[in-house]
């Protein structure tokens, strides 16, 4: 059985006199320790997908199940402990008068894990490849890439066994983005990780998942095998007009 | 013809622990052709780029052997000369459409604003050339476009605006920082195709600052590669792929590649002898 299996989701956002269907009957399945990509321009759907997982867009059809079972609604702590997602902009996803410490020690918090958390914290640093000393910087004094990696480490702080990842590198230089994805790689390899990964960049992609969906306009367009990405097999049009769009991204420089 | 010409550039900036050189000593000479200025964060091709424009506040400081715009001296130019050179001769396009555009006024407004304010366009036909300006950018209907707050439109629709904007007086210099690192392949390719056009149909100059190694090499004719305030190296954007500077190399090879080995990606090489 599939770790998370998403079937016929569709999220509908109430607009100013109309609707607009951001997911429309998306099925696909995850199995456990795999990683999968969801990949598609702006606007196609697929960070949405990862927000309808967390509970934080209006689902309008379909199920999302973990394990085999459906998700409840709100989504609570067990959900929390399992599930945590990494954002695209570090700027923006580490609140500015916090500091390192207190967004690491916030989820043991909250899950009643606060004891020994001076050592939980400090090792959590470590495992993304920060110094201990960072833990009572704010997030001003960090690079992007710095902040990413507490981004994952915080992400890290209840032992999840699935992390959505939303353009978790697409704010990045080249050069820290190749560290962000090392660094997820063996966090994925050390603890038996789940990724649903979204991007735009189909070599990211590749690099990083076993599976990946094309979205177009809210809807799954073809699902793709790794091999299958990287000999061009894909079937239909959209999928391969993005394949030529990322054509000097190909292995041959 | 030369446009442009920068000869030992350095900007400065004073801090608690003592002088920071964010540019240390960049000549270069920019004809009416692109040309590519790449590195990291933190290599100084933004503060390059806002250099030309004096665009840099004290404490920091700007100092150069010498800078020269179609023969003007940019170094002697007082504020009233920048003035009418920037927007108007030199333009320069933001990286970020959502702190670069004003939050609370709509697009039209702020694309009218200075065909008013400059050069005191009547209402009707400075909207007359707003509505150009987007279609020129390949934005279908400008009509709603002109009424929209930026919070209203996508990334891509944004960028295109700040484009707009700044092609309005036609400048003949167009400093474009990071013009696409926020779009979509396919957007992408859209907005480099208006770029392109304009480099060829208005014979303007380019600068094309981005950290997009790939994109510059399909983009622009000539690339500067800079790390810490310093050219490292000069090439043409076709042999860009065959970069011999271990540290453009080293760029190239941290990127992850379709059909490519799934091993950790190489990190890059930060060799201090480059810095020197």
């Amino acid at each position: 059985m599939a770790l998370i299996e998403i079937e016929d989701l569709s999220v509908t956002f109430p607009a100013a006199g109309r609707k607009v269907r951001a997911v429309q009957n998306v099925s696909f399945k995850v199995e456990a320790q795999q990683s999968f990509g969801l990949v598609g321009e702006s606007g196609s759907g697929k960070s949405t997908i990862l927000r309808a997982i967390c509970g934080m867009a209006p689902i309008t059809g379909g199920q999302i199940r973990i394990d085999g079972k459906p998700l409840p609604t709100p989504r609570g702590r067990a959900f929390a402990a399992l599930v945590q997602m990494v954002f695209q902009d570090p700027y923006a996803s580490l609140h500015p008068r916090h500091t390192v410490d207190r967004v690491l020690s916030e989820p043991l918090a909250i899950h009643g894990q606060g004891r020994g958390s001076d050592a939980k914290i400090e090792q959590a640093l470590v495992d993304v490849g920060l110094p201990p000393a960072f833990r009572f910087r704010y997030p001003h004094q960090l690079s992007g890439g710095q902040r990413q990696r507490v981004a994952i480490a915080r992400a890290l702080m209840l032992q999840p066994q699935i992390l959505l990842l939303d353009e978790p590198t697409s704010a990045l230089d080249a050069s820290v983005q190749a560290e962000t994805l090392n660094l997820l790689s063996r966090l994925r390899a050390e603890r038996g990780l789940t990724f649903v990964m979204v991007s735009h960049d189909l070599a990211v992609i590749d690099h990083m998942c076993d599976r990946v969906l094309v979205m177009q306009n809210g809807q799954a367009v073809e699902e793709l095998s790794r091999e299958a990405l990287a000999s061009a097999a894909m079937t239909t049009p959209y999928a391969r007009a993005l394949f030529a769009a990322s054509a000097d991204r190909m292995l041959e420089g | 013809m030369t446009l442009l010409s920068v000869k030992n550039l350095r900007v400065t900036f004073e801090t608690e622990t003592g002088p920071v050189q964010a540019v240390r000593g960049v000549s270069f000479d920019l004809g009416r052709e692109r040309l590519g200025i790449v590195g990291e964060s933190g290599s100084g091709k933004t503060m390059t780029g806002r250099a030309v424009l004096r665009l840099i506040r004290a404490p920091g400081r700007i100092e150069a052997d010498a800078m020269t715009f179609e023969g003007q001296d940019l170094m002697a130019a007082s504020e009233t000369d920048l003035r009418a050179l920037r927007g108007r001769r030199i333009a320069m396009v933001m990286q970020d459409p959502k702190f670069s555009l004003n939050p609370v006024m709509k697009v039209g407004a702020q694309l009218m604003e200075g065909l008013r304010q400059r050069d005191h366009a009547p209402r009707a036909e400075a909207r007359a050339k707003a509505i150009a300006a987007l279609q020129a950018v390949q934005i279908r209907d400008p009509d709603r476009v002109m009424e929209a707050y930026p919070h209203e439109l996508s990334g891509g629709m944004g960028q295109r605006v700040m484009i707009a904007m700044m092609l309005i007086p036609d400048p003949d210099l167009l400093i474009a920082d990071e013009p696409t690192s926020a779009l979509d392949v396919t957007v992408q390719a859209e907005v480099l195709n208006i770029l392109d056009n304009l480099v060829t149909t208005r014979g303007m100059g380019l600068i094309f600052i981005s950290h997009d190694l790939r994109l510059v090499a399909r983009f622009c004719d000539r690339v500067l590669v800079m790390y810490k305030g310093k050219i490292v190296e000069e090439l043409a954007a076709k042999d860009l792929l065959q970069a011999k500077h271990p540290y453009t190399q080293g760029l190239l090879n941290c990127l992850p590649r379709i059909g490519g080995s799934r091993g950790p990606l190489p990190a890059l090489d930060r060799n201090a002898d480059w810095a020197r």
